[in-house]
C-alpha cells in the first residue's frame, strides 16, 4: 500500500511539472464519463479500529474543463463495549460539492487530475446505548440504557487530492479531508461517538484521508481544438485544388 | 506507518478516563451579620447524607464549602448537618430531577441533577439561598446555608 502510495505520488509529482512545462496540443480530446470509486482505506480502516466498519464509494463527472461535480456516499456501523458502557450505532451520509482540477491536459486522453475541492455533508444515523454502568463511590454501581434515538448532522469538508490513470480508465487516487461540522442535533443523553461521513462526534472537526480505486466508464463527448499561442499567424488553411 | 499509529491511537479513547465524573452538590456557609453577607468557616462540621454509613466531614474544622454526593438512585436526597458540637443538628432534604449524562465512551455515564427545593429544618439554620440549580461536573456554589 505504501509503495503504491509513494509511486502514485511521485507519477503526480511528475506530471504536474511537465504539465506545465510542455506545450499544449493543438487538439485535446475529452472524455467525460463518470467516473466511479471505491475506498479502499475504510477496510484498512478497519483493521485498526475494529469497533467501526465504513463502506465508501464515490463518483466523480467533468462538467466544464476543469470542473468536477463530486459526491460520495457511504454508510457506517459502529460498536464497542468496555467495563462502562455498551455503544451501537448504524448510519448513512452522502457528500456533494465540486472539485477543481490544477492541472491542464497534457494530450489526448489525459484525465490525471491534481485537485482541490468542498463538499456539504450530511448523516444520518441511530444510536443507542444497551447497557451502561456508573460506579459511584457512595451509592455504589447501578446500571441504565440509553433507548434508540435518530439523529442528525451536516458539515463541510474541504478536500485537496489526487487521481492518476494507472491503465486505461483505471485510476488510483488519495485525498485529504478537512471536515468541520456544521449543525448535530443532540442530546445530553448521549454523544455520538462515530458520525456517518464526518468522523468522531464528540469533535468540532476532524480530518480524514481517502485512498480509492476508481472506473471511469468512458464517454468520447467533446473534441475541443486548443491552438498554441506561438503557433497564431503560421497556421494555413488546408489546401484546396483547383 | 503514522497512519498506523493514529489510528491505533484512535480508539484509546474507548479505554481511557482522564477526568473525575462526579457531579457534587455545592454549600457555601455564611452569616448575616448586621445585614451584611460573610461567608464563614464552621468550627467542628458534621455533614452525611442519611442513610449511607459514612460521613463525608466529620468533625471537621474550618469548613467554608461543602461537596456533597446526591443520590443517583432516588429524587431527594437528605442530609445530616451539625455545624458544631455546641449547635443543634438540622436536616436538609435536596429534591431534584435526575439526568443521566453522557461523559465520553471512556468515562461512560454519570448523572447530573436539575434541583428542585430544598427543604430544612430551623434548630441551628436561620436561612437559606438556593443559587444555581444544576449540578454538574463544573457547577457553582448550588445553595447558601445562613447560621
Amino acid at each position: 500500500m505504501a509503495k503504491i502510495s509513494k509511486y502514485i505520488i511521485s507519477v503526480s509529482l511528475l506530471l504536474t511539472g511537465t504539465l506545465h512545462a510542455q506545450v499544449k496540443d493543438s487538439a485535446i480530446v475529452q472524455y467525460r464519463g463518470i467516473r466511479l470509486g471505491l475506498d479502499l482505506s475504510r477496510f484498512a480502516f478497519y483493521y485498526f479500529q475494529p469497533s467501526r466498519k465504513d463502506f465508501e464509494v464515490m463518483a466523480d463527472v467533468q462538467v466544464k474543463d476543469n470542473l468536477f461535480v463530486a459526491g460520495e456516499a457511504g454508510w457506517n456501523h459502529t460498536q464497542f463495549h468496555n467495563s462502562l458502557l455498551q455503544y451501537r450505532s448504524n448510519g448513512y451520509f452522502g457528500r456533494a460539492g465540486i472539485d477543481y482540477n490544477l492541472l491542464q491536459p497534457e494530450k489526448a486522453g489525459e484525465a490525471n487530475i491534481l485537485y482541490i475541492g468542498a463538499r456539504y455533508g450530511f448523516g444520518i444515523f441511530t444510536h443507542e446505548a444497551p447497557l451502561y454502568e456508573v460506579k459511584d463511590p457512595y451509592y455504589g454501581t447501578y446500571r441504565g440504557s440509553i433507548s434508540p434515538r435518530t439523529r442528525n448532522a451536516s458539515w463541510l469538508e474541504f478536500v485537496a487530492g489526487l487521481k492518476v490513470e494507472i491503465l486505461k480508465n483505471l485510476f488510483l487516487g488519495w485525498n485529504l479531508r478537512a471536515k468541520t461540522l456544521l449543525k448535530k442535533n443532540v442530546d445530553t443523553e448521549l454523544t455520538p461517538y462515530i458520525i456517518p461521513g464526518f468522523g468522531k462526534g464528540a469533535q468540532r472537526s476532524n480530518f480524514d484521508v481517502n485512498y480509492s480505486v476508481y472506473y471511469r466508464i468512458p464517454i468520447r463527448l467533446k473534441k475541443q481544438l486548443k491552438i498554441h499561442p506561438a503557433a497564431v499567424g503560421t497556421v494555413s488553411p488546408p489546401s484546396t485544388k483547383k | 506507518m503514522l497512519l498506523s499509529v493514529i489510528m491505533v491511537a484512535c480508539e484509546d479513547d474507548l479505554k481511557r478516563c482522564d477526568q473525575s465524573i462526579a457531579a457534587r452538590f455545592k454549600i457555601g456557609f455564611y452569616q448575616k451579620i448586621a445585614g451584611k453577607e460573610t461567608d464563614t468557616a464552621l468550627q467542628t462540621l458534621t455533614l452525611y447524607p442519611i442513610g449511607l454509613p459514612n460521613s463525608i466531614y466529620s468533625k471537621e474544622s474550618g469548613i467554608r464549602k461543602a461537596l456533597l454526593p446526591l443520590s443517583p438512585l432516588a429524587d431527594s436526597t437528605r442530609f445530616y448537618i451539625r455545624p458544631d458540637t455546641l449547635s443543634l443538628a438540622d436536616t436538609l432534604t435536596i429534591r431534584y430531577k435526575r439526568k443521566p449524562t453522557f461523559i465520553s465512551p471512556g468515562c461512560g455515564y454519570t448523572t447530573f441533577f436539575d434541583l428542585d427545593t430544598v427543604l430544612f429544618t430551623r434548630h441551628s439554620i436561620d436561612s437559606l439561598k438556593m443559587i444555581f440549580k444544576q449540578v454538574t461536573l463544573y457547577n457553582g456554589e448550588n445553595i447558601k446555608v445562613y447560621y
